[in-house]
């Protein structure tokens, strides 16, 4: 089955720009998220807005773009006020990673949100980074090497 | 102290990470096997211009099982004895200047200056373990430098890394080949 056809959007990547590393790093964690979910894939054809994850601690940001037939992953914090999650890089992949909940880590102040319009692309970015729990079965890492 | 790039060094290193792995909690119970590629940019005396010293780093337990310098890629799965779970690239300067501490490791991956690749949900599952292992490559062995050391001066590491890794402004992701 073709990835169309599994209607899961492509996700581009910004090669250049100040946190090029970031937006590869967030690019490859969406698509395969993507790829390993309907659900995330359903609602990443649905949302358009922008959204900016800022690791605080390295003064990087990336900006998340969905406009309903892509994800693109900027390497830029976009000018403009965009609805926001920042916290220090590590904090920020204990999120993604599911080791802890988004609420978790906002009662902790671990990391914090900046409200905008549209809070759509906020939740939609949250779920799409977000590691399904069955990704993990344990601590284990894959154990198909990725062949790269 | 150990020469940089030498058996020495690199047992040296397994050490480091081996007692900074020690004092976490939680570290991945499997093994990986990091391939590093590290490319000559005609700055650092380390590598040659225009050619790549290829290197392997298996991860067992949270610990380093070893260590070692490889002829090329084709060497890889022979020597790893299975794939290769994550390739890290950048330039010589790059490299030599996070092992000498100038360049955060973090820093140079999300900058772009190493370009990573492999499974990102498994890194970012287990980057505070991986943040410590490279906190050991960069601040804890003892090296001596008998070329020079860094910072080697213009153009920055970052400048040119980019040229070792710079693509197209943008790239679609899916069906990217990232093999060697």
């Amino acid at each position: 089955m073709t990835r169309s056809a599994r209607s899961i959007p492509p996700v581009e990547v910004e090669a250049e720009g100040e946190a090029a590393g970031m937006a590869a790093m967030v690019g490859d964690l969406i698509e395969a998220n993507l790829d390993g979910s309907r659900a995330r894939a359903w609602v990443a054809r649905r949302v358009h807005g922008r959204v900016l994850l800022e690791a605080s601690d390295r003064d990087l940001g990336v900006t998340v773009c969905f406009d309903g037939q892509r994800i693109s992953v900027l390497a830029r914090r976009e000018p403009g006020i965009l609805p926001a999650m920042r916290g220090p890089w590590l904090a920020m992949t204990r999120v993604c990673s599911g080791l802890v909940s988004p609420l978790q880590a906002l009662r902790r102040e671990d990391v914090k949100l900046g409200l905008s319009t549209p809070l759509t692309a906020l939740v939609a970015t949250a779920l799409v980074m977000k590691v399904p729990r069955g990704v993990y079965r344990d601590s284990t890492v894959n154990e198909q090497p990725a062949s790269i | 102290m150990p020469d940089i790039y030498t058996n020495e060094w690199y047992d040296a290193v397994r050490e480091a990470m081996n007692a900074s792995a020690a004092t976490l909690n939680g570290v991945p119970t499997g093994s990986f096997v990091v391939a590093v590629e590290i490319v000559g940019d005609g700055l650092s005396p380390y590598v040659e211009q225009g050619s790549t010293r290829h290197f392997l780093v298996k991860i067992d337990a949270g610990r380093c099982e070893w260590y070692r310098e490889i002829a090329s890629s084709e060497d890889e799965r022979r020597a790893a004895g299975r794939g290769v779970d994550y390739r890290f690239t950048g330039s010589a300067t790059a490299f030599d200047e996070i092992a000498c501490g100038v360049l955060d490791p973090i820093d140079a991956a999300l900058r772009g200056t190493v370009r990573v690749r492999g499974d990102m949900r498994f890194l970012m599952r287990h980057a505070e373990h991986v943040n410590a292992l490279l906190g050991a490559y960069s601040r804890e062995v003892d090296t001596t430098w008998p070329s020079g050391m860094p910072p080697y001066g213009v153009p920055s590491a970052a400048a040119a890394a980019s040229d070792v890794v710079g693509t197209d402004a943008m790239m679609r992701r899916d069906g990217e080949s990232i093999g060697a």
